[in-house]
């Protein structure tokens, strides 16, 4: 298995060129010593390796597609992941009237496509920072489910974020620009005569 | 056991040339791509110019010079990070980028010693191994999909290893590589535009056909 | 397809309307009398699985490539045009009508920059169509017809005797208001992360006059009444020279899903002859259209009154887990479902033999709505 392993790893792609994602992060350890200890291992070009442990109690060291020193993980003790996709409806929803209250939307299962749904939401569960993005056409992504908490604990859970997306660049605008330019060069309407 | 994962994060990690010191929580801000609350409460690990690395409450970023990684784990946040992803690249669309990543890493729990065992077995021939060692084990197995089924430079790769934490004692980690060669961040753009929900599908019937199977042969 | 797959002989004209229940669009189908076929607007199923006027047409075992010859976009909205590109794709034969802004750069640029928005999946699938559409235009080298009031968009003869469709809307002086609304349309474009939302496309909509000899049809797509006299049913009553007043229209497709904003008196009275065969499609807009208070009073207009489905349903969230459910009325989130009901409805009259009354054939979850009276 070993060989095959290395053989399949190396013809195509190296390691470093590798879209795969790091390894699984645990947590955090010493953050200033392991950050001084980090650049300092960056800087002088040494690899650095993983501890691994499996259930069987093995470790191995195993190198790591991406050079970070062993510590230096990405703190996502997310407090959203759920339980199980069973516990859980995704939407993605577009706002068709705003209310004193509410909002309407079009919703569409973001896991079951077919037909969609018309919700009716509390304006008060939309965050803070989203409030101005709330508007006619807005589109915003909504899920109910059973989520873990910081602490491990299920929680009941609906979360409401609008999508937020950056301005049109000047490429982009070039882009639509010339598209219409093009298509009015070569679309022409035409009308029947009828005697 | 169940054939719904317990746990499913997703990473899109992207290969280039980047200059890290650029994509903080504040410039991501400052271009509309973050609210201010969540820009205010983003955790900055490091910038650096060979590293810089934040999260935010849903996700997080790791940038060194040759790689981008975006990491979410709460499935109610993966759109999100395909818009920040989106977000981040439509403004860097001069960075130059050779390939991207759609990455699926989901954990099922087995439940029980003798289930991951079986699977380890269904998997793998390990009675090859009797002959020489005693109690032999899979650890790990690793299949590439090269040429891609649908055409599109690139490859699939699928990783199982056991793994053993807090949601899955007897857990078996299924990792997807969605690998795809690109040319410029616009072509990357359109291949996560119209490849997205396709690797979610495909990611859904490998680990399903995976399953049924092996519940078949038990 | 429950419908008998009989396609209708020469001299038979065909008038069939599919529904969906309220949510997913509807379409006209027509047949010329001469082996030619019209279809106007497109739908969908919800899955995207099926086109449904390909797949009526294909039941009949019409050749889309040679036999299709124009296909009309009455207007914007996603339940009228989802689906469309595919037909003109398939239909290589065929003639595109469609209205626009006068101002026709404008119009582009702004179908252009809401087309950048599929990137971010944030777009009117309408417009996707639409440019889908304009892409193939431009393969084919070919025009497109000009879809506006008084205008003709097909002809053919048959039997010495011309049979044609023109476009009843909009009016010159709609269009003028379109291109303002364009501008801000543009200036709206400016924030990527929402749906552009065209304001009143109902006025913009295009009715049709179907003219087959000795009668008529009327198809009056999303028009409504209007409060200007250069605009959308009051237009068409006051300055319109295609609409011959001696001949009255034997068939109304009555607009904007039986509203009241699409019902004037005038309309019945002036247009329609007494008693015609008359269709309603419903649509899922706040308690859903039509209304009972409208549909007697189409009772009461006309005894030959067919809906492709009962009216919009929706009231329950999709079937999902009991816990899900639950906790998604733990959140106090009102959620409904646009159920999807597939209705056809055939008219066929065949106006060689001097047929004076239309063969109705219905299917699925259409219905004849008797007059209670």
């Amino acid at each position: 298995m070993e060989p095959v392993l290395e053989k399949a790893v190396s013809t195509k792609h190296s390691p470093r060129k590798s879209t795969s994602q790091s390894s699984i992060p645990f947590d955090f350890l010493n953050k200033k010593d392991v950050l001084e200890n980090a650049i300092d291992r960056i800087d002088s070009g040494e690899e650095s390796l993983l501890h691994h442990k499996d259930q069987y109690g093995v470790s191995s060291y195993v190198k790591k597609t991406l050079d970070l020193p062993e510590g230096l993980i990405l703190n996502i003790s997310r407090s959203q992941s759920t339980i199980s996709d069973n516990d859980v409806v995704r939407w993605k929803g577009f706002v068709t009237e705003i209310k004193e209250h509410t909002f309407t939307s079009k919703l569409f299962d973001i896991d079951a496509k077919g037909t969609h749904e018309i919700g009716e939401l509390p304006n008060e569960k939309i965050q803070r920072d989203d409030l101005n993005l709330l508007k006619i056409g807005a589109i915003f992504y909504l899920s109910v489910g059973y989520f873990y908490n910081t602490k491990g604990q299920v929680q009941k859970k609906m979360i409401l974020k609008f999508q937020r997306l950056v301005s049109w660049s000047v490429e982009e605008i070039d882009q639509a620009v010339d598209r219409a330019a093009y298509l009015a060069e070569n679309i022409s309407g035409e009308t029947l005569e009828w005697k | 056991m169940t054939i719904e994962p317990v746990q499913y994060t997703i990473a899109l990690v992207t290969i280039g040339s980047f200059n890290p010191v650029i994509i903080s929580p504040l410039w991501l801000g400052i271009k509309g791509a973050l609210g201010k609350d969540e820009t205010e409460s983003a955790t900055v690990e490091m910038i650096h110019r060979e590293l810089t690395q934040f999260s935010l409450s849903w996700a997080a970023c790791r940038v060194t010079p040759e790689r981008f990684e975006l990491i979410c784990d709460s499935i109610a946040y993966f759109e999100p990070t395909k818009d920040l992803f989106q977000n981040i690249f439509n403004v860097l669309r001069e960075t130059p980028v050779t390939a991207i990543g759609i990455n699926h890493v989901t954990v099922f729990d087995l439940g029980d010693a003798t289930k991951f065992d079986q699977f380890g077995k269904f998997l793998a021939k390990m009675d090859i191994w009797n002959e020489a060692i005693s109690n032999s084990k899979l650890k790990t197995i690793e299949i590439l999909e090269q040429p891609r089924g649908d055409k599109l430079s690139g490859y699939r790769n699928i990783r199982l290893e056991g793994v053993s934490n807090a949601k899955a004692k007897y857990g078996v980690s299924i990792s997807i590589n969605d690998h795809f060669d690109v040319t410029s961040v616009s072509d990357m753009l359109n291949i996560i535009s119209q490849n997205w929900q396709s690797s979610f599908d495909k990611t859904k019937s490998i680990t399903t056909s995976l399953w049924n199977q092996f519940l078949k042969r038990q | 397809m429950e419908i008998n797959n009989t396609s209708p002989k020469r001299g038979e004209i065909e008038i069939t309307v599919i529904g969906t229940g309220g949510g997913y669009g509807e379409s006209l189908i027509i047949h010329d009398g001469t082996g030619q076929w019209i279809i106007v607007d497109s739908c969908v199923s919800p899955d995207g699985d099926k086109n449904l006027p390909l797949e009526y047409l294909n039941h009949l075992g019409v050749n889309l490539s040679n036999s299709v010859k124009l296909i009309v976009c009455t207007h914007w909205h996603d339940d009228h045009i989802k689906g469309l590109a595919d037909i003109y794709h398939e239909c290589s034969s065929a003639e595109i009508a469609f209205s626009q802004a006068h101002d026709q750069w404008k119009f582009l640029y702004f179908v252009s920059l809401d087309a950048l928005k599929l990137k971010d999946q944030s777009s009117e699938s309408s417009t996707y169509e639409f440019n889908t559409i304009l892409g193939i235009l431009i393969t084919r080298g070919k025009s497109y017809r000009r879809a506006q009031s008084d205008q003709l968009l097909h002809l053919v003869r048959l039997d010495g005797k011309s049979i044609t469709l023109f476009a009843l809307s909009p009016s010159s002086s709609t269009l003028d208001k379109f291109d303002e609304e364009i501008s801000q349309l543009i200036a709206d474009s400016e924030s990527r992360e929402s749906k552009i939302v065209i304001e009143k496309p109902n006025e913009k909509s295009v009715a049709l006059l179907f003219d087959f000899g000795i009668y008529n049809a009327i198809f009056g797509a999303d028009l409504e009444v209007g409060h200007h006299s250069d605009s959308g049913w009051f237009n068409i009553l006051d300055n319109l020279k295609c609409i011959n007043r001696e001949t009255k229209s034997i068939y109304f497709k009555i607009p904007h899903h039986g509203s009241k904003n699409g019902f004037h008196a005038r309309i019945w009275e002036e247009l329609l002859s007494e008693n015609p065969v008359a269709t309603l499609t419903p649509w899922n807009r706040n308690n859903g259209l039509p209304t009972d208070e409208m549909i007697n009073v189409y009772k009461r207009l006309s005894k030959n009154l067919y809906i492709t489905s009962t009216k919009a349903n929706f009231g329950k969230p999709k079937k999902r887990s009991h816990r899900l459910e639950k906790l998604i009325r733990d959140f106090d989130i009102d959620i409904s479902e646009v159920k999807y009901s597939h209705g056809i409805i055939r008219y066929r009259l065949d106006i060689v033999n001097k047929g004076t009354c239309f063969n109705v054939e219905i299917s699925g979850a259409a219905m004849h709505l008797q007059d209670p009276n």
